[in-house]
């Protein structure tokens, strides 16, 4: 079988073609991925941003934290310390007297005439929880405010 | 290959970087759940108890006690107040003034004036009661009456405007100061009607 002339150069050029067609196509199907790649971690960072705004946001429903507090006055009444320590203004040794690791925790004191002393603390997602002291053997009324945060 | 993707990406990062920065440091919040009426109720109920004795320690059984409670009352309304808790208290204070003879003093802080109507009966024949006696009350003060014949032991029965209370003091001593405090507390559709005898 012979071929003439003009169809070998046709099957060379052909050849080319296939060629360059093959190495443009590779460089466009790269070209897609390294745009798909960047498009993918553009989306995760966006979504990691709006995942971490919204945590710091949001107030957590799961229990009650200021129910968890009063309990935890309550208790240290009942145990014969908070009058004591509230009447002599002792918030240190009321704060230290809690035992809860779940959150931090401050006690603040607040007189009949609304003067305070104590930590309040300046933070988000604070739950305070009150407890009325009427006195200490004679009328005095004092309002502790427990703070878990 | 050109590659300008990335500087996407690195504004990208610089923009929410910068916006990270510049946020407002925000205030304190400070959260409160709605539940704290339930505890606030139970922490003055009893607390009362523990006024009552305090002022006692004081002043003994007298006007000025009476005086001493009232400012207890207004305080513990103040409190409410500025948890938006609208407090409705009664209490109903007894001493012996005599050998035989007791004091009934009211305090009415109902929001509404009260007729306290009540009776006494004998703790051993629990059928032999006094004859019903009407105490009007207005709202923001108190009133008072004395029993000149009282049993040692004896159960004091009363109720005011038509049963919205209804209730007995069991077991009173006639020389033992008492204490029935009657609290109502309500925040929105949130209601809690509790009392407390000490």
């Amino acid at each position: 079988m012979k071929f003439i002339e003009s169809d070998i150069l046709f099957v060379k050029r052909l050849k080319v073609d296939i060629l360059l067609f093959s190495s443009r196509f590779y460089i466009i199907i790269m070209r897609g991925v390294w745009y798909l790649i960047e498009a993918v971690i553009s989306i995760l960072i966006i979504l990691i941003f709006l995942l971490a705004l919204r945590g710091t946001m949001i107030i957590e429903p799961s229990q009650d934290v200021s129910l968890t507090g009063y309990n935890l006055l309550k208790g240290l009444d009942d145990r014969g310390i908070l009058r004591n320590y509230t009447t002599s203004n002792n918030y240190d040794l009321i704060n230290n007297s809690i035992r809860y690791y779940v959150h931090n925790h401050s006690v603040e004191i607040c007189n009949h005439q609304g003067t305070c002393s104590g930590y309040k603390p300046n933070a988000t997602n604070v739950h305070v929880a009150t407890y009325i002291i009427s006195g200490d053997n004679f009328l005095n009324p004092y309002e502790v405010k427990l703070y878990l945060y | 290959m050109k590659r300008k993707g990335q500087f996407f990406i690195l504004g990208a990062v610089l923009l929410i970087s910068l916006f990270f920065f510049g946020l407002p440091e925000r205030d304190t919040l400070i959260t409160q759940e709605t539940d704290d009426m339930v505890f606030l109720h139970d922490n003055i109920l009893r607390e009362y108890s523990y006024a009552y004795n305090n002022i006692l320690n004081s002043t003994g059984p007298n006007e000025n006690s009476i005086g001493n409670l009232t400012n207890f009352t207004y305080y513990v309304d103040d409190l409410m107040s500025q948890r938006l808790i609208n407090s409705s208290i009664m209490w109903i204070s007894i001493w012996n003034i005599t050998d035989y003879g007791i004091n009934i003093t009211v305090g009415n802080y109902m929001k509404e004036d009260i007729t306290l109507r009540f009776y006494i009966c004998s703790f051993i024949f629990d059928e032999l009661c006094s004859t019903e006696r009407y105490l009007i009350v207005p709202h923001n003060s108190t009133n008072y009456t004395n029993i000149t014949s009282v049993e040692y032991q004896y159960k004091l029965v009363l109720d005011y405007d038509n049963n919205k209370v209804d209730d007995y003091m069991e077991y009173l001593a006639r020389d033992k100061t008492s204490l029935h405090t009657y609290l109502k507390m309500k925040r929105g559709d949130n209601i809690i009607i509790d009392e407390y005898v000490g």
